[in-house]
């Protein structure tokens, strides 16, 4: 891997680094404004419902995080309700994308079965995956697999179109070499064809993550007894706003994580990807 | 692979009988390859040239089964070619389009090895051969967007060499390389054809490159295509980038091929001219 990173794309790659310092010296004042600007406009306005964002940070660090030697670093609530939302997350994201990579893929290289289908991914695609939690609970309970399935099939649609347009719109000279080649299926598969289109399946990916947290934490708000979302709802329940404001604070940490973790690896899975367009520019 | 060759005299390489290729049908047809008929020694280096619109590609993809053509007969060794062969390979135009840019050179090339289920000592031999004759032996792995337009398409080469292949297609190969690279690829390929044993169909609109290379020319006419003459090319071999082109044989051969090929298109200017 490190000969990779040599040669012709040193230069690029300090140039990446020098305009990710600057970003983030231009986006820093932004946050330490908007910070203070709470802190100051909470204390003036002096709301029940807004507190202070120190108080926040407090309560946040006391109900997360923990000192005691027993339990590495985070507290049992974390335990108790941030991994069971972490786990159906990554559940129901994982059966989104391999169920919609392989419709997709079915989808695409059968042009009748893309033709018949097209109704129905539209329809599909046009519900907003929240109405569905009441089905969900009847077809499923109350307990982790509705949750799973709900955001499966919500986190499905993006996925499942990005794969239909990757899958088209690989260029017709890479199937003439598969052809020219005789590239046996399977590698032509899982060598070509899903690498060709691994770009826009990204782009999918991408975008039913965000979908798939804002229904992990719709299902636990609703119908759950562990998880972030549950927190928030039974906080706001017991007029505990401190409670709910350091759930929320945990949610918008959670998505940064996630969606950091996977712009590292989208980053670097698509590496040929990036570096073959700017080889072409 | 090629137990049955030699028998019964000498077969030719490539075998092309009265091949059409329309598109579509009815008043909207059309005829891309009206009538083409030809051979091509084993062994041979033969260009196919003519002027731009004429049907080499089609022509090239019939050739290689990758087309059906809509009538007529192709044969590689007395096989009769109904899709892609093994005996036969092809190195298209655009590397940068026909290489897998998520693989690396080694992995571009073991590709169609592995396909074909060959054991893991002969993978390594053909590649690391193959690499070695387009000479990249120190380049296995780097990744085609880390190499030059000109390494990208040795690695097409290598990849096409690797197959074994009894003919060798290349369609248009160093049209999108520069000057100086596309000589030395020239000399390339030159040399890999004189140390093994493979037929070579390199398609051209290089006047030029098809005199330099080869040992035959078809000159195709613009469509429906035609092979409207064929011509010998005498030089001596081993040829060689300046003594060759300055040979004033080569002078008359280059403006010859030009005659016939600009003839080609004055000819279809006035007949259109005619039709109006």
């Amino acid at each position: 891997m490190t000969t990779v990173r040599q040669g012709s794309t040193r230069r690029p790659a300090a140039g990446r680094l020098r305009r990710r310092t600057v970003g983030l010296a231009e986006k820093l004042p932004a946050f330490v404004v908007a910070a203070v600007g709470w802190q100051i406009g909470a204390r003036a306005l002096d709301s029940p419902f807004l507190p202070p964002l120190s108080a926040i940070a407090e309560r946040f660090v006391a109900d997360w995080f923990t000192n005691s030697p027993g339990s590495a670093f985070f507290s049992e609530k974390f335990v108790d309700n941030a991994l069971p939302t972490v786990g159906r997350l990554a559940a129901g994201w994982a059966v989104a994308a391999v169920v919609g990579v392989v419709l997709g893929f079915l989808i695409a290289l059968l042009p009748r079965v893309g033709a018949a289908t097209d109704p129905l991914v539209r329809l599909g695609m046009a519900v907003p995956p929240p109405a569905l939690l009441p089905l969900a609970i009847v077809l499923f309970g109350l307990g982790s697999s509705m949750k799973v399935f709900l955001i499966a099939f919500g986190a499905m649609w993006p996925v499942l179109v990005n794969t239909i347009a990757g899958v088209r719109d690989i260029d017709p000279q890479i199937v003439a070499s598969v052809r020219a080649l005789r590239i046996d299926p399977v590698r032509a598969f899982f060598l070509v064809r899903l690498p060709a289109a691994s770009p826009l399946i990204f782009a999918g990916l991408r975008t039913s993550l965000g979908t798939a947290l804002i229904l992990v934490v719709v299902a636990e708000l609703y119908a759950s007894s562990s998880g972030i979302g549950f927190v928030i709802v039974n906080a706001q329940r017991n007029f505990d706003v401190l409670g709910t404001w350091s759930g929320v604070l945990l949610l918008g940490l959670l998505g940064i994580v996630v969606n950091g973790l996977f712009l590292l690896v989208e980053h670097r899975v698509m590496r040929w990807h990036t570096e073959s367009r700017r080889a072409t520019q | 692979m090629n137990t049955q060759a030699g028998v019964a005299g000498p077969r030719p390489a490539v075998s092309v009988h009265g091949l059409r290729k329309t598109y579509g049908s009815g008043d909207t047809a059309v005829h891309a390859l009206a009538d083409i008929s030809f051979t091509v020694d084993p062994g041979d280096f033969v260009a196919v040239v003519g002027p731009s619109g004429a049907g080499k590609t089609t022509l090239l993809q019939c050739l290689s089964g990758l087309l059906p053509p809509t009538a007529g007969e192709v044969s590689i060794f007395g096989d009769p070619v109904r899709g892609p062969m093994e005996s036969l390979a092809l190195v298209f135009q655009d590397y940068s389009r026909s290489l897998f840019p998520w693989l690396t050179a080694r992995g571009n090339v073991e590709l169609p090895l592995r396909s074909r289920g060959l054991a893991k000592s002969e993978v390594d031999e053909r590649t690391g051969s193959s690499l070695a004759a387009v000479d990249l032996s120190g380049h296995h792995d780097k990744y085609p967007w880390q190499m030059s337009g000109g390494m990208q398409q040795r690695v097409a080469i290598a990849r096409a060499l690797a197959l074994r292949p009894r003919v060798l297609l290349m369609d248009e190969p160093f049209a999108s390389v520069d000057a100086q690279t596309r000589f030395d690829l020239e000399d390339l390929v030159l040399t890999v054809w004189s140390e093994i044993d493979v037929t070579v169909l390199f398609v051209t609109h290089d006047i030029d490159e098809a005199v330099y290379l080869s040992s035959h020319v078809k000159v195709l006419s613009l469509p429906p295509t035609v092979v409207a003459s064929e011509m010998v090319v005498p030089l001596a071999r081993p040829r060689h980038q300046v003594t060759t082109r300055e040979d004033p044989q080569f002078g008359h051969l280059r403006a010859e091929l030009f005659r016939r090929v600009m003839g080609l298109r004055a000819e279809s200017a006035a007949r259109s001219a005619q039709d109006t």
